[in-house]
């Protein structure tokens, strides 16, 4: 295969480097982690008595145990994300703030296409991201907003009819089933993209945030273009390894757009003539109305 | 089990109450037999009640008051007040919102059409009672945290027996029978009662497809609280819908994005598109283009996307051999590159004017 002549050829010079941007911290993939694995565990507590056949044939202390069991799995989701919030809250929360930037004309783009690149990859481009895509915004908003309504809901259904009557009980009941919709929906999407599972994603996104958390800057530059640039220009999450080696975790990242903003010196001297500094960064980022 | 197991192989037809409220003296001698035959205890000590402003006692029906006697006064009426007796007990729908919300198959049917919860099946989710138009089955921590309501005495029934609140009924107010017959004696007693009291009403014909416990009210289905045409809560309906549509939602989206995986499953982007040089300190795009077409490469800096096909490249290539020398020289070694790695596959890596 050519790929295997290219890999050779890079060996026998000595010289190819591959460039790996940090973009999930330890914390950010311990949380993400704790979603998948306290996601299908409550999924399938919770399935027991959301589908009605499968709780017909469920020994009655089956379902009770399912029931007791889901309470669980809830608390213990609710406390790894407080404990991974209370330890390095400035990643985490970054993912909430991302959320919230507005719209540049790439985003609106990026969001006319996206559907279309989905089905079709092949003859529809996508314009380059920032740290969040458009679509990622929408998507993060939407499993926030699910899962905020997810917890509320829960504890309501707890506390039960006699804490909080049952006109309310009802309507938090009916909340928990319509989470459970959109929930089936959007880790559907999420899985067949997060996953890797279309081919322009390749299997590697799943390493982002189940692996070591580096991204190659090939992919980045593919994904999130702008800020791929930032981070290379800046260079404070940059590795470079030969190819072949392996990055080992990240364990801390810095928010550069957070720790350019937050500097009180933003004079260019001393910096890389041929890198911009944080200023050109945070002027091209206010060019874009994108994270300022 | 601590409770009597009802024969489910014993085939009744279908059967009702009659509860006459113009016969009906509000002696509560029902809701006394209701608690004696189920063995269910009652406060004792009055600082145990909360004065209602009414004679009921409890205030409603609960985990160990399957049945409770309601008392209305309203203004009107053929002698000055409408005293309106109720009779808050499980209507025993033929369309029971608590036998479709129960997740468990513990709320069911049973011979006779009566609607009963199975403790053993009960976890006391409470999903029963959002599904009640009426607001009947409740919980009791007393019983181990269950769901209960009347269950129509269903141990009598098999012995032969009318429900204890009937057999206690001392101005006949309270009838047991055949559901058509029972409907029947109703309908002839509200024709009787209506030149007195034109608002009587025969509840629980055509309620949710025929509820087993008719109502002869002449007061009226809202001068004791019931509602005038019940229905399963809507929040109820929105819950059954959307469980089915979750399914049918996640078959959709499963079957979208399987076809989109299978149109897209010769596109391939190239998983080395972009590669570092460190000896230039320049990323280059390295993007592949083979024989089945996959005809566009992403770039960085200010770059666009390109779909030129590998003949359209070629042919570029070959052009830019005729490019003037000072334009080549400006990019040497950094800005146009090309390698032909195998017979199949050329990896071109190209730069534009103004890039870093």
């Amino acid at each position: 295969m050519a790929t295997n002549e290219k890999t050779q050829e890079t060996k026998n010079t000595g010289n190819k480097k591959i460039r790996y941007i940090a973009r999930h911290d330890i914390y950010h993939r311990i949380w993400h982690w704790s979603n998948i694995i306290f996601a299908f565990l409550l999924l399938a507590s919770g399935f027991i008595l959301f589908i009605d056949f499968i709780g017909f044939n469920t020994p009655h202390l089956g379902i009770q145990v399912a029931r007791v069991w889901h309470r669980i799995f809830a608390v213990s989701w609710m406390l790894v994300t407080v404990v991974c919030f209370t330890i390095n809250p400035s990643n985490l929360l970054a993912s909430f703030r991302h959320i919230g930037h507005s719209w540049d004309k790439d985003d609106i783009e990026f969001m006319a296409k996206f559907f279309p690149y989905m089905a079709n990859p092949q003859s529809v481009h996508l314009p380059k991201q920032g740290y969040t895509k458009s679509g990622q915004r929408i998507s993060d908003l939407a499993m926030y907003v699910i899962i905020f309504g997810f917890m509320l809901s829960g504890i309501a259904l707890w506390a039960g009819p006699d804490l909080i009557g049952i006109g309310l009980f009802s309507f938090f009941l009916f909340c928990h089933d319509l989470c459970t919709f959109g929930f089936c929906i959007l880790i559907l999407i999420h899985i067949y993209l997060g996953a890797g599972i279309i081919p322009s994603y390749t299997p590697r996104a799943a390493n982002w945030m189940l692996g070591d958390g580096y991204v190659r800057e090939s992919d980045a530059l593919y994904h999130w273009g702008h800020w791929a640039e930032d981070e290379l220009n800046v260079g404070a999450n940059v590795i470079e390894l030969e190819e072949g080696v392996k990055p080992k975790g990240v364990w801390k990242r810095i928010d550069i757009y957070e720790e350019h903003l937050a500097s009180e010196d933003h004079s260019p001297e001393g910096k890389s003539q041929a890198k911009p500094g944080p200023e050109e960064m945070i002027n091209r980022a206010d060019n874009r109305n994108d994270y300022l | 089990m601590g409770r009597y197991t009802y024969n489910t192989a014993y085939s009744r037809p279908e059967q009702a109450i009659l509860y006459d409220a113009s016969k009906c003296t509000g002696c509560k001698g029902c809701q006394v037999a209701c608690k004696q035959w189920n063995q269910n205890p009652s406060p004792v000590y009055s600082d145990d009640y909360t004065f209602p402003g009414s004679y009921e006692s409890p205030l409603e029906n609960d985990g160990d008051t399957f049945l409770h006697m309601s008392f209305d006064e309203h203004d009107g009426g053929p002698l000055g007040v409408k005293w309106a007796f109720g009779r808050v007990a499980c209507h025993h729908c033929t369309h029971a919102g608590c036998v479709i919300a129960c997740p468990t198959g513990a709320c069911h049917h049973v011979d006779g059409g009566f609607v009963d919860i199975d403790p053993d099946k009960c976890i006391g989710c409470h999903y029963c009672q959002t599904g009640c138009p009426f607001n009947i089955p409740k919980h009791s921590e007393r019983v181990g945290g269950k769901e209960r309501k009347c269950w129509m005495c269903l141990d009598r029934l098999d012995a032969g027996r009318d429900p204890a609140c009937v057999s206690s009924c001392t101005s006949n107010a309270l009838q047991f029978g055949d559901w058509q017959e029972m409907v029947d004696i109703a309908n002839a007693r509200v024709d009787y009662l209506k030149p007195t009291y034109p608002d009587a009403v025969v509840y629980g014909e055509h309620e949710l497809d025929g509820l087993h416990v008719i109502d002869v009210l002449q007061y009226g289905a809202e001068a004791v609280g019931l509602p005038v045409n019940p229905k399963i809560p809507l929040l109820r309906t929105g819950a059954e819908i959307l469980r089915p549509a979750t399914a049918v939602g996640a078959a959709a989206t499963f079957a979208l994005l399987a076809a989109a995986r299978y149109n897209s499953r010769k596109y391939f982007r190239g998983v080395d598109a972009l590669e570092y040089d460190n000896e230039l300190d320049e990323t280059f795009l390295v993007g592949k283009v083979n024989q089945k077409g996959f005809d566009h490469m992403p770039t960085r800096g200010d770059g666009e996307w390109t779909t030129k096909s590998r003949q359209e490249i070629l042919e570029e290539v070959v052009d830019s051999e005729k490019v003037d020398d000072d334009n080549n020289k400006l990019y040497e070694g950094k800005n146009s590159k090309l390698k032909k790695l195998g017979s199949d596959t050329l990896v071109v890596s190209e730069k534009k004017e103004g890039d870093k």
